[in-house]
């Protein structure tokens, strides 16, 4: 049989037997979904972590996280450390209600100081930053989020606006850029930015800050600097040799690290779990085939009868097993593709599908169809025509 | 046409005996010719129409068809063959379910090099000569015994075979719709296809111009008849 007859009669076959068609088909097309959904998913929210990271840190950062951290301890690090060219607090502080005519939301509200646009990378996307004078007098000024100028107050204009924050009256004076959710799953769009000392004095009564940020020279040495950052604040909270640590130091190496390595075991479990799919996928093809050669015994003997040789008959299951595979395969894309759009838009993540994805998937699905189809062909062809016509 | 000589063909099942089911079979067809195999069952005559359609080999013997030696032709030369020279129709019709009457008939054809246009055409013309001219696109299930008898029989026919054999045709079929059946294989062989008809009808038999008796694997007796 030529080839066109062949990919006919298979077709034909397929179509005959949709529902057995349709139990051959759901593993594969599950395989190729989770490999395509995973893939552009996995790719885009690794991209979108990295660049979270980048954001969170930039190059050449220190992180400090501590209980003790107070802003003197910052100051005495920058007065030490010749190549640290810039330093900001950032005080987090729990859930305030901020509320707004009659509508309030619970929100996180963060102590940030004049420089905090630029050590903290966020910019304004409207009004103003917090300024020297702001922070010297603790005034009552707010920067928001995005999103929740949109539910405070829908679409007009805000600035100048009051709002209540824990019952005590904000101007607000700014708008904070976009950022979307990050990889601690807080949405950064909901943030609340006040001057630091407003934060300590009115919000909070304390004279911790909680979490600082270095800005060193040479992004290259940031892991040297970070030795001796620690080194000062042991010194500072006089904390004895062979004592452990009451602040935590992250630099932007580090991070960066982290995310390539998240990036690669992300990617792995995508992988392992799509190959586990498409496994069990291609047992049950072949399974379900050899139940068909069984089935279709008579129509076999009397193919040979009329002329098929070993070799047709046995190209004939496994161009059956392998159309099959490859429309699920289709099929699995679209789904994936599917799936990775829902999930996007819920975490928004960019779907980023590679052709290197795609071909991988179309190429799983033959290699399921004909692997899956060899034992099945070997078995039909094999078959004696005087006991298969009994 | 078929030239059978000293054909011997036995089965051996592990722990029995070996059995002989065909010993020094000598048998020949014309062209032309309509001749029925007649014996009981368990007779060989099963075995005897296996050889002969090359579905199955003897142990020893020779097989002339067309003047070519078939004996022990390889399983793909004896499939080429099987395609161009041997026409069957079984007990149990054998079409595939859930494909139409035109797609059954072209199955043989499929597996030779004719174009799709020929295999189309040809079909159709096998169909009409059985009579099925208005049943083209029905699937078995919508046919009655006999029609699906027809459709095997276009099928047999559709590639000018040298030889079609028919094993039991009426076997499956009441005794109207058989009756039908062997006025269509003797039409057939009045308009010159060469017919071998297997069965253990006497009755059915009769239609055929020679009759062979076959029991217990030997060729017993032959009866000639002049065409009515």
């Amino acid at each position: 049989m030529n080839g066109k007859r062949l990919v006919q009669s298979s077709l034909h076959t397929l179509t005959r037997f949709k529902l057995r068609s349709f139990f051959m088909s759901i593993g594969v097309a599950l395989g190729v979904a989770t490999l395509i959904a995973g893939n552009s998913v996995g790719g885009g929210a690794a991209e979108k972590i990295s660049s979270q990271i980048d954001q969170m840190f930039g190059p050449g950062t220190i992180l400090i996280g501590s209980r003790e951290l107070k802003l003197p301890d910052l100051q005495a690090v920058a007065a030490e450390m010749d190549q640290v060219v810039a330093y900001a607090p950032n005080l987090m502080l729990g859930e305030k209600t901020v509320q707004y005519a009659g509508t309030s939301e619970k929100v996180a509200i963060s102590g940030q100081s004049a420089n905090g646009d630029y050590v903290w990378n966020r910019s304004v996307i409207d009004g103003r930053f917090i300024s020297e004078r702001d922070v010297d007098r603790a005034e009552r000024i707010a920067l928001i989020g995005t999103k929740l100028k949109a539910a405070l107050f829908g679409d007009v204009d805000v600035i100048g606006a009051e709002v209540m924050i824990d019952g005590v009256p904000f101007e607000i004076v700014g708008i904070l850029n976009p950022l979307g959710i990050d990889p601690h799953g807080e949405d950064r769009d909901m943030d609340v930015y006040v001057p630091i000392t407003t934060a300590q004095r009115r919000l909070a009564n304390t004279d911790i800050i909680g979490n600082g940020k270095l800005v060193v020279s040479n992004a290259d040495t940031v892991d040297e600097d970070a030795d001796q950052v620690a080194a000062i604040l042991r010194d500072r909270f006089q904390i004895a040799e062979g004592e452990p640590e009451t602040f935590r130091i992250y630099t932007s190496k580090f991070a960066g690290k982290a995310a390539v390595k998240a990036k690669r075991i992300l990617g792995v479990y995508i992988m392992l779990a799509a190959v586990v799919v498409l496994l069990v996928a291609a047992v049950v093809i072949s399974s379900i085939m050899l139940v068909v050669v069984r089935e279709r015994i008579a129509e076999i003997g009397l193919r040979k009868a009329l002329g098929a040789t070993r070799r047709s008959i046995a190209t004939q299951f496994l161009c059956e097993s392998t159309i099959v595979s490859l429309v699920a395969g289709m099929v699995g894309i679209g789904l994936g593709l599917g799936v990775a759009n829902v999930v996007a838009l819920r975490f928004e993540i960019p779907v980023n599908l590679t052709l290197l994805a795609v071909s991988l998937a179309v190429l799983a699905s033959v290699a399921v169809g004909v692997l899956s189809g060899i034992i099945p062909a070997r078995r039909a062809a094999g078959l004696d025509p005087v006991e298969a016509l009994r | 046409m078929i030239e059978i000589r000293n054909l011997c063909k036995s089965f051996q099942r592990p722990g029995e005996a070996e059995l002989k089911v065909l010993q020094d079979v000598d048998f020949s067809v014309d062209e032309g010719e309509f001749v029925a195999i007649v014996g009981p069952s368990g007779s060989g005559k099963t075995t005897l129409m296996n050889i002969l359609g090359l579905l199955d080999r003897p142990d020893s013997g020779d097989y002339e068809l067309h003047g070519q030696s078939v004996a022990q032709l390889t399983p793909e030369e004896r499939a080429k063959v099987r395609n161009e020279a041997i026409g069957f129709v079984f007990q149990q019709f054998h079409l595939l379910p859930k494909t139409t009457a035109t797609e059954n008939v072209e199955l043989p054809m499929l597996y030779s090099t004719r174009s799709d246009a020929d295999i189309r055409r040809l079909a159709r013309e096998a169909l009409c000569r059985v009579g099925l001219e208005e049943r083209l696109s029905h699937y078995p299930s919508e046919l009655s015994g006999g029609q699906q008898q027809r459709v095997a029989i276009a099928r047999a026919i559709v590639n000018q075979p040298a030889v079609v054999l028919a094993d039991e045709p009426t076997g499956n079929l009441d005794q109207k719709s058989g009756r039908q059946i062997i006025d269509l294989l003797g039409e057939l062989n009045r308009n010159g296809s060469t017919i071998l008809l297997i069965t253990h009808d006497d009755a059915i038999a009769n239609a055929a111009s020679r009759v062979v008796r076959i029991d217990d694997g030997q060729l017993t007796e032959t009866i000639t008849r002049v065409a009515s």
